[in-house]
């Protein structure tokens, strides 16, 4: 029974999550861009577009499913699944407030990077699969990508973990009873947003997709539901990259007046729109500019963040 | 149910070892490796190293795996298979093998587990607060030398991918 209860919960939190929450972040996208363009947006299906994410997952499930001739069809098929089951994996160990969660782990921080390092097996098979050359640039430099800013995440990561001496999310969250990470980690916090854009592709990091160089990149072959896939990958990668940042640095679900889930998503949603900002607002990085960031600041500046933070537990706490 | 959960992940596994050796094809034996890592890593989770299982999946299956990948996509094996390696590495790697499995036969045969089981049982391991921790805590004291060393074998590795990849670059 308990079990039971424990899977209509999971369920219940997993289609709210990607019904609701992934398919209005796209729709937010779509209007905080448009009117940061000085244009509206979606605008006529529903009152202000309120209804365009439904209308668009519907067309691209009625589409035609093009499989190329030259393709290798079984990776061809599992890269999609590949993409969007660690996203989803994801979502079970996130703690949206202190009782809504569908699996407490120990380890819940590694978890994490653990599943979001697999996001690349997506992204770096179906560019291969579909035998074409724009799809394999974009997964080249996608898997480059990923490796090269996934060591500052994870060092940058390690400081509130420290901190709170637990790789717990729950206890991570309680121990920033009194302050948010945010405010001794701020070099952290920074390292972290650039890492979380650049491992979700997003601009000014979506050199896998770059549209006026690759076509549409890594998944160029790709359309109907597959497609739909990997949209829908990216945007709940997106979420769960935000939803850390959330636990990890702004005190998770804490906060005064309302209760813990409203708080989670208002500090979710912000970030997200943090995201869509910066989308609106720097232009794309070249591919050496790129590499150079991860390896040549990020990384030095997560390591010495990390000694510094360490020395700091030593003498203060 | 934990026996059925076992059984399915052995399964899995050794479907999934099998499918490494035996296709032709590079990449799909470089995914059926990623579905091994998964598997051994749920045995892991079974009987309670939760760590190693997530380590697992985090440095084999999220770097190791995804840097073949990398290597295999940007030569292209399209065209070569398994096929094209001569008979003479093709004895050497079978070779190889089986020395190493008689290896670790031999080795799991001599292996003394009292020592091991009387200080960290599963229940003490919980009453000290996690595997995390534990681990730890023997890792930077009692062995805190031979982690020393290997890091510093790493470092030296290291230095020296940086020093082919240069001397490559000045050509």
């Amino acid at each position: 029974m308990a079990l039971l209860l424990l899977i209509l919960e999971s369920l219940l939190i997993f289609v709210f999550i990607l019904l609701f929450c992934v398919a209005y972040i796209i729709l937010a996208e779509r209007k905080i861009l448009g009117h940061m363009q000085g244009r509206f947006g979606p605008m006529h299906t529903g009152w202000h577009g309120m209804l365009q994410p439904i209308a668009d997952i519907l067309k691209c499930l009625i589409k035609e499913n093009i499989m190329p001739t030259a393709a290798d069809k079984i990776v061809f098929i599992l890269a999609p699944v590949m993409s969007i089951l660690p996203a989803i994996m994801c979502l079970a160990v996130i703690p949206f407030s202190k009782n809504i969660y569908a699996a407490d782990l120990n380890i819940g921080v590694l978890y994490l990077l653990a599943l979001g390092s697999l996001g690349v097996y997506g992204v770096a098979t179906c560019g291969w699969a579909g035998n074409s050359k724009y799809g394999l640039l974009g997964s080249i430099r996608s898997t480059a990508q990923l490796i090269s800013y996934e060591v500052p995440m994870g060092l940058a990561v390690l400081g509130p973990v420290m901190m709170a001496r637990s790789l717990n999310l729950i206890k991570i969250v309680e121990a920033q009873k009194s302050f948010w990470y945010i405010l001794i980690q701020p070099v952290g916090f920074f390292i972290f947003v650039v890492c979380s854009a650049a491992e979700t592709n997003r601009i000014p990091f979506d050199l896998p997709e770059a549209e006026t160089e690759l076509v549409a990149g890594f998944h160029v072959e790709y359309s109907g539901f597959k497609f739909v896939a990997f949209f829908l990958a990216e945007y709940m990668h997106m979420f769960v990259t935000s939803a850390m940042a959330a636990i990890l640095f702004l005190g998770g679900w804490k906060g005064p007046f309302f209760p813990g889930p409203i708080w989670f998503m208002i500090k979710v949603y912000s970030f997200l729109v943090l995201y869509i900002w910066a989308r609106g607002t720097f232009p794309r990085y070249r591919y050496d500019q790129l590499m150079q960031l991860g390896w040549k600041f990020l990384l030095p500046l997560s390591l010495a963040n990390l000694v510094l933070t360490s020395i700091g537990i030593v003498i203060f706490g | 149910m934990k026996q059925v959960v076992f059984f399915i992940l052995s399964i899995i596994s050794i479907f999934s070892a099998l499918m490494v050796i035996s296709r032709k094809n590079v990449v799909h034996s470089a995914l059926s490796l990623v579905l091994l890592f998964f598997s051994t890593s749920g045995l892991f989770v079974l009987i309670g190293a939760e760590l190693v299982a997530a380590l697992q999946i985090f440095l084999y299956a999220g770097a190791i795996i995804v840097i073949y990948l990398f290597v295999i996509m940007m030569i292209d094996l399209r065209k070569g298979t398994t096929d094209d390696i001569g008979t003479m590495p093709k004895m050497f790697i079978v070779g190889a093998g089986v020395l190493f499995f008689a290896e670790i036969i031999y080795l799991l045969s001599k292996a003394n587990y009292s020592g091991i089981k009387d200080i960290y049982s599963g229940e003490k391991i919980k009453e000290l607060g996690g595997m995390t921790g534990v681990l730890a805590k023997i890792m930077y004291t009692k062995y805190l030398y031979p982690f020393e060393i290997v890091s510093l074998i790493l470092l030296i590795a290291m230095i020296g991918a940086i020093v082919l990849a240069k001397r490559a670059d000045k050509k």
